[in-house]
């Protein structure tokens, strides 16, 4: 995993993390790879790993189960789904408006283009 | 935990250190970052009990390092940055002072020596000078004292090799440990470290997690240089500023970016991140 | 836990410096165990006329405590080299064993295992090399722990007459006496060159030689300025043989307390090294 720039390194796990559940190599109830073994597969201070573990706990996307650490929980991948979409919506889709504005590109041929790639 | 207080140091006239208090928490990973010849190695050194404070205290799970007590030496190891050459295999080496160190572990230390592709067979003056700092390397993390001490450990080493010593540092680490490392590659130990010490001429300018950096402090990837920023770089692709965290927004951590923003604004960003 | 001293820990750190100690010491040992063998040759393979010498055994246990002296002065800069470098050296002083512990090895492996191994080893060599046909003639080791054969058999292989009261003289120092005397010259020799090894990063044996030299020329300087000045040495002395027993038994008390004395001093010079020494 190559880390850039901009974004918190922790946050930046979070992600990987949340992409590796959608891929399906995390699937729900299993057992997540601990803060440590992604610490080291990574190469990166357990604590950075710990803090994205934090806050996907906190999502409800994975939980812990005494003795066998953090699992999948049922729903992740409908709440990534779902956070993925918001964050699209409120952060992509006025971006992509505002090109749209810029480049006097109108709504119709954005519809047409979705129908010849289908 | 280790606890320095109003601590002075001086090599017969050269002062070191002038009334520095600083603290280390367990469980982290720090990074000690300082230009060259503000005493990152003799700061090492006094709290391994090598060299002793002529005034102030040093404390370190509360023994007083120069002291030398066998409880205090069996929980620390220092890896000095110029390695030693022993007329002996590392194989050897370890089992002569392993026996010394409470959670020594001589498996670890041959799955380490595996990890890190280091020639068994060889003697330490045998070795290059890469596979020589790893090999200290897994003496050193095989003792698995609580704290652990590196000086420099990136010197020499190829561009694998760091990635290596990366994976094995944070495999390391546990609640119980403290590592601190000593560099001035930072970016061969980006995303390891975590809280950053910055040292200077005779003082400490920072001590702080990356939570507590982020906070105050804010690194803005942009497209031009901001005029209120404590210090702007060019990157690839546009400019890094380091600000002050007006919005409460989070940002990554450019330790380069960070470390010459203090250098450039000492007294500002000690008294902001006080 | 005790930080002053553990016998576990004291075990370890005996292995530990054992573990260094042969691979430090043998070569040295080679060479100075080599030195009769290598004179021995030297004598056998000489065309034998009337000239060739015969080695007695008390020359050769002459030579043996000769060369057990160099060995006690050499062995701690050998065995202990690098415990004051300050980048070698880290490794010793963060070696977790109490400074007692360190010390006591030190004391161990310089001032009894080196000169043991050494005249056992060398007492073997000169058993062999006289069981076989050559100059060696008999056994030294049947006298090297015998003083008083020593002495005898040197006075009467001189043929120097010894009157009664002489006899009783050297009866008068008891055994256990000499064996006192003869060990705490070890420890004195060796506690000098273990404090040389402490204070000194290179050359360690060498200054301290300098050093002793030194010492000794003003000693000497002091001691003939003294005599002339007290004129003993031109006073008439009526019984001569009265006053070479005085001063004899004068000077092996004064050597017997100044070995006392310098040999604690060093060892405890040696003990704060350890424990203060920096890196």
């Amino acid at each position: 995993m190559d880390f850039n720039g901009h974004k918190p390194i922790y946050l930046q796990i979070y992600d990987h993390v949340c992409e590796r559940i959608l891929s399906g190599e995390f699937r729900s109830g299993d057992r997540v790879m601990s803060v440590r073994e992604l610490g080291i597969e990574l190469g990166v201070n357990p604590n950075t790993v710990m803090r994205a573990f934090e806050r996907l706990q906190m999502k409800e996307i994975i939980a812990t189960k005494r003795g066998i650490g953090f699992y999948v929980c049922d729903d992740a991948k409908e709440k990534i789904l779902s956070e993925q979409k918001k964050d699209f919506l409120e952060n992509e889709v006025p971006e992509f408006l505002k090109k749209m504005e810029l480049y006097g590109i109108k709504m119709e041929e954005i519809v047409s283009l979705q129908q010849i790639s289908k | 935990m280790i606890k320095i207080n109003n601590l002075d140091f001086a090599y017969n006239n050269t002062q070191v250190f002038k009334n520095i208090s600083l603290e280390f928490q367990k469980g982290n990973i720090y990074g000690l970052l300082g230009e060259n010849g503000v005493g990152k190695t003799t700061l090492l050194k006094i709290i391994c009990g090598l060299q002793k404070p002529q005034n102030g205290s040093v404390s370190v799970d509360g023994f007083t390092p120069s002291k030398r007590l066998p409880e205090f030496l069996q929980n620390v190891f220092l890896l000095p940055e110029e390695v030693i050459t022993e007329d002996t295999t590392p194989e050897r080496f370890i089992q002569k002072i392993g026996v010394f160190y409470p959670r020594y572990d001589f498996a670890l230390f041959n799955q380490l020596m595996g990890e890190l592709e280091v020639d068994l067979s060889k003697k330490f003056n045998e070795l290059s000078h890469g596979q020589k700092k790893k090999a200290w390397l897994a003496c050193a993390l095989s003792l698995q004292t609580d704290y652990l001490f590196l000086d420099e450990p990136t010197n020499g080493l190829d561009i694998p090799s760091k990635a290596l010593f990366r994976q094995v540092i944070s495999q390391h680490c546990s609640d119980e440990s403290t590592i601190i490392i000593s560099t001035h590659q930072v970016k061969d130990v980006e995303n390891l470290i975590d809280p950053i010490v910055i040292l200077d001429r005779d003082d400490v300018l920072l001590n702080a997690s990356f939570a507590e950096i982020t906070e105050k402090i804010y690194f803005e990837y942009g497209p031009e240089r901001l005029q209120n920023a404590y210090y702007t770089e060019m990157l690839p692709g546009g400019y890094i500023n380091v600000m002050p965290n007006t919005e409460h927004e989070e940002s990554n951590v450019n330790i380069e970016a960070l470390f010459n923003a203090v250098m450039k604004n000492k007294e500002t960003i000690k008294n902001l991140m006080k | 836990m005790n930080n002053t001293f553990n016998i576990n820990r004291f075990g370890k750190i005996l292995k530990h410096d054992g573990l260094n100690f042969f691979p430090n010491i043998i070569l040295a040992l080679a060479i100075i165990w080599a030195i009769p063998v290598i004179v021995f040759l030297f004598t056998s393979l000489m065309p034998s006329d009337e000239t060739t010498q015969l080695y007695d055994p008390f020359s050769r246990i002459d030579i043996i405590s000769t060369l057990s002296t160099i060995v006690l002065i050499i062995a701690p800069a050998r065995l202990y080299k690098t415990c004051n470098d300050p980048r070698k050296g880290i490794v010793y002083a963060m070696l977790p064993a109490s400074t007692l512990e360190k010390f006591l090895s030190m004391v161990f492996y310089c001032v009894i295992v080196t000169p043991i191994i050494y005249i056992v080893g060398a007492l073997a060599i000169d058993t062999i090399l006289a069981l076989l046909n050559g100059p060696y003639e008999g056994f030294a080791v049947s006298y090297y722990f015998d003083t008083f054969a020593k002495i005898n058999a040197v006075f009467e292989r001189d043929n120097i007459t010894i009157d009664e009261s002489w006899i009783l003289y050297y009866k008068s120092l008891s055994p256990t006496f000499m064996i006192v005397l003869s060990a705490l010259g070890t420890l004195t020799i060796s506690s000098i060159f273990m404090f040389g090894n402490m204070i000194f990063k290179r050359h360690k044996t060498g200054k301290m030689i300098g050093i002793l030299i030194i010492m000794f020329i003003i000693f000497m300087i002091v001691l003939i300025n003294y005599a002339v000045h007290t004129e003993v040495l031109t006073h008439n002395i009526e019984d001569k043989a009265e006053f070479v027993k005085y001063t004899i038994f004068l000077i092996m008390n004064a050597i017997f307390y100044a070995e006392i004395i310098v040999s604690a001093l060093m060892l405890f010079g040696v003990y704060r090294k350890i424990k203060t020494q920096k890196y």
